[in-house]
């Protein structure tokens, strides 16, 4: 069982009982999850109910799996890549667990899925509750921006379409955001939104910043620069200018195929977390919706993605063998020689399968 | 002058010996030594009661405000060489099962009348505590039950071999307004467990300083001369117990031995030499080992930074049921859990609620709301403490034995790791007295000690039964490490970091904007 399971549950019985979510340490969500999951707090008439919120996480990973398979139909590929989100075992294991990941996998792909439709106003509708949800998904909004109205150059960016979907997504975001403020006050903001911005994250995750982060946490300074900068403060730099600016504007400026869309929304993801201060696997549920999508369309060999593939399990594989000695068997002197090592042979095969991914793309939006 | 009160009590645990035993008591014009062998089980507890108007002014007066106070000190036992003996039942079941560690500071104040008062008399008293022990300690207090209460598990040894002495001469010297000798000699402190000062609550002025030996290895020397101090007036009564019960379950045995009176009056320039009287008296003591069973603490391996605590319960003579009968004239007993921990371990109070319906029937957990996922470094309190009410039928068909999960905080990444010691849960029955008479007695009785806070004072007219450790002569608690990084990396862990964000930046924009 997931923790967060615990937290989402125990979340829900303190709605179910009329009182705050946010009454439950470490729930950092908005309020919207904890209602859906009110049905696990009736638990006094039926033990099966705790498993409800599991039952739904399990639903959105087959909205989101139609949503894909629809999406490849209207793309006239091939359907049977769906079948790589439908039967992964990741997929299946984290929801099945209780992590509720699959809830925001169903609305990004309900907004790419009405934007791929041209139908912008319910794209930014779908798309400012994704971002309600969780914030990262604010990255595909300069994507879908270029992707509607593709020909319109960068100096004239305003058009009647692009208008509709930011004012699609303004409204649920701020809408809900407003409501959820308005109910339950400044501890919202603070838990769901403000807390992402000052965590300390000094648990080991798959990151590389990790182990600063951990030095940083108990020094308060940085060790290469005086003053009050720390890198982890840069670390939304290259992160953002990467996956929120570069990409899209190279992937998606003057683009009309969806399919390409969709795939700089996959790299994006990928970019977003491989360069991100906390990383850890539940987050790769986040990019491997695109994922169906962005392989129909990849010319990348076979044998070249057997070990693109390989070396990203490899290096996991590598910092979860750390991990493990490290959380389980309490071993000392793992964290720089082990995890930090580890994590920095993932951050690199994440940068090398980055820049394939693009090269990919390009390759392939060249050759059309 | 209202005078000190000392009460030396000597309880010889096997009575077979008593007449050898007395025979072997020693007096001369200042001393009286008792004897001490391998033959002779012997602990030992002094009483010494201060009244305020002997006590530092300023003290006193805090003391008069606060009126319930609890402080209590134990050695940090690390460990048994070789497997230990069941303890014997004694009166000192209070002590012998406390299961403390390091420094236990709580206070009630009575007179405040708002929250505000109670924490502010509070934070004042453990600070003032704190000054007159010398003990610096930046930790917060945490609310614990009805009152506030700070542990300090660790306390450096400074310079001396005995803490537990160190407290004692610290205590004493710093709440006398004058030079008044301890009437304990130097080397008997220096083999001293533990320490307690209790105030006397609203009816008293007084404050009582406990002073216990679980075992004595060496002859006790009793001096009369502390009698005759000219700084104050001090007034000492030394008794010498045994059981005379020959059921050993007996939890209120008759206990017979010597008394002798030491004052100024008796012992005087004519008179130096002091007889014992024969005595009988029941000591109806709260607190009892429980008879025929021990627990056993330990973490499981691997331990990693996921402990699992295991308390089994170890029944070492199956014709005393579990549960204390009402023979003993209480009604309904209930199973008590009562763990504290440092800040080093996380009590996920979420993570603990899944135990409820199983080995727990109700728990609640104190520490100050602290956050779950910080580091120890960062977190202000000194811990926290569990008290579960354990279902005794679930455990007793799970392998007579139940776990409580733990994690560990990040430590401070100072080398390779960061150790520390976790204080043994304290098992065992809390019984309401219902019978008038049993009531009456243990509040008449002249060992008890009704103003002590801690579990005593989660209810009234309760009687205890301790689920001795199997290892509470030599070890009171448990050994953890964890893992840390060294701050000496930090400079080339950050360096290579940068270079590394730096270069994978590059080569992804490169890859972007080739054309």
């Amino acid at each position: 069982m997931d923790v967060d399971y615990y937290v989402f549950t125990d979340a829900a019985r303190f709605i179910y009982n009329g009182q705050s979510p946010y009454l439950r340490a470490t729930y950092r969500y908005t309020p919207l999850l904890g209602w859906l999951l009110v049905p696990t707090a009736w638990q006094a008439a039926n033990d099966y109910w705790f498993e409800f919120g599991k039952a739904v996480f399990v639903v959105c990973d087959l909205i989101t799996g139609y949503l894909i398979l629809r999406l490849l139909i209207l793309m006239h590929k091939d359907t049977n890549w769906s079948l790589l989100w439908f039967f992964n075992p990741m997929v299946i294991t984290i929801s099945t667990r209780g992590s509720s990941e699959s809830l925001l996998t169903a609305v990004v792909m309900a907004a790419v899925y009405r934007a791929v439709q041209r139908k912008n106003w319910q794209a930014g509708l779908w798309l400012g509750l994704a971002i309600h949800l969780k914030i990262y998904p604010f990255l595909y909004v300069p994507s879908i921006l270029l992707f509607i109205d593709a020909g319109q150059p960068l100096w004239k960016p305003i058009t009647r379409e692009r208008v509709k979907f930011l004012l699609g997504v303004l409204v649920t975001f701020c809408g809900l955001t407003y409501l959820m403020f308005h109910w339950y006050g400044q501890v919202y903001l603070d838990e769901a939104f403000l807390y992402h911005l000052i965590r300390l994250d000094h648990r080991h995750n798959f990151s590389i910043y990790n182990i600063s982060l951990y030095f940083t946490s108990f020094t308060g300074k940085s060790a290469l620069f005086d003053g009050g900068f720390t890198l982890e403060k840069m670390a939304f730099l290259p992160q953002l200018a990467l996956s929120a600016v570069l990409i899209p504007l190279r992937l998606c400026y003057g683009n009309y195929k969806p399919e390409v869309l969709v795939s700089s929304l996959f790299i994006q993801t990928f970019t977003f977390i491989a360069f991100n201060k906390v990383i850890t696997s539940q987050y790769f549920v986040w990019f491997m919706c695109f994922l169906p999508v962005y392989l129909s369309l990849s010319t990348i060999s076979l044998f070249k993605g057997v070990i693109l593939l390989a070396g990203w399990i490899i290096t996991q594989a590598l910092w979860l063998y750390y991990g493990y000695r490290l959380e389980f068997r309490g071993e000392f002197d793992l964290f720089y020689s082990g995890l930090w090592t580890s994590a920095t042979a993932m951050f690199i095969w994440n940068c090398v399968l980055i820049a394939e991914f693009i090269r990919d793309v390009t390759r392939k939006v060249k050759r059309d | 002058m209202t005078p000190i009160k000392q009460r030396s009590i000597i309880f010889l645990q096997d009575p077979s010996y008593i007449e050898l035993f007395v025979k072997s008591i020693e007096q001369d014009d200042r001393d009286i030594t008792i004897p001490a062998s391998t033959k002779f089980k012997v602990s030992r507890q002094e009483k010494i009661t201060i009244p305020y108007s002997e006590i530092d002014d300023r003290m006193a007066d805090l003391f008069e405000k606060v009126q319930l106070m609890d402080v209590r000190f134990s050695e940090n036992l690390r460990g048994c060489k070789d497997s230990p003996g069941e303890t014997g039942q004694t009166i000192f079941n209070d002590f012998e099962n406390m299961n403390e560690l390091g420094l236990s500071i709580e206070v009630a104040p009575q007179t405040a009348d708002s929250f505000e008062q109670y924490k502010y008399l509070s934070e004042l008293t453990i600070d003032q505590v704190m000054r007159m022990l010398r003990i610096q300690d930046d930790n917060s207090l945490i609310f614990f039950q009805e009152w506030f209460k700070k542990n300090v598990f660790r306390i450096e040894d400074q310079g001396c071999s005995n803490i537990a002495q160190m407290i004692a001469l610290r205590l004493w010297n710093a709440l006398l307004k004058r030079n008044v000798e301890l009437p304990v000699r130097l080397p008997d402190l220096e083999t001293l467990s533990g320490v307690e000062l209790v105030l006397g609550g609203k009816d008293k002025q007084e404050a009582s300083l406990f002073l216990y030996w679980q075992t004595v290895n060496r002859p006790t020397i009793i001096s009369k001369k502390y009698v005759r101090q000219e700084t104050a007036e001090l007034e000492s009564e030394l008794a010498i117990f045994y059981s005379t019960s020959k059921e050993s379950w007996d939890y209120n045995p008759p206990l017979s031995g010597l008394r002798m009176k030491i004052d100024k009056e008796k012992y005087t320039d004519d008179n130096k030499m002091l007889k014992f009287v024969p005595t009988m008296v029941y000591a109806s003591p709260t607190h009892n080992t429980l008879y025929g069973y021990q627990s056993k603490h330990e973490l499981l391996h691997p331990i990693g930074m996921h402990p699992t605590y295991k308390i089994s319960i170890l029944n070492g003579d199956a014709k005393f049921p579990f549960e204390p009968l009402q023979s003993h004239g209480e009604g309904s007993c209930s199973l008590m859990f009562q763990l504290d921990v440092p800040k080093q371990i996380i009590l996920d109070k979420y993570q603990l609620e899944h135990l409820k319906g199983k080995s727990f029937i109700d728990f609640h957990v104190h520490n100050g709301g602290m956050n779950l996922e910080l580091p120890d470094y960062r977190i202000e309190e000194w811990g926290g403490s569990l008290t579960a009410e354990l279902d005794e039928s679930y455990i007793t068909s799970h392998n007579e034995s139940f776990e409580i999960p733990l994690h560990l905080r990040y430590g401070k990444p100072l080398g390779s790791y960061e150790e520390f010691s976790m204080p043994k849960g304290e098992l065992y029955w809390q019984c309401q007295m219902k019978d008038a008479n049993q009531i009456v007695e243990a509040e008449e009785s002249f060992y008890n000690e009704k103003n002590r806070l801690g579990i005593d004072k989660f209810g009234q007219n309760m009687m205890f039964y301790h689920v001795q450790d199997m290892e509470s002569s030599c070890s009171n608690s448990l050994q953890l490490k964890i893992p840390t990084a060294d701050l000496k990396d930090a400079y080339s862990n950050e360096l290579w970091t940068l270079i590394f964000v730096i270069a994978g930046t590059l080569y992804i924009i490169v890859a972007t904007v080739r054309k």
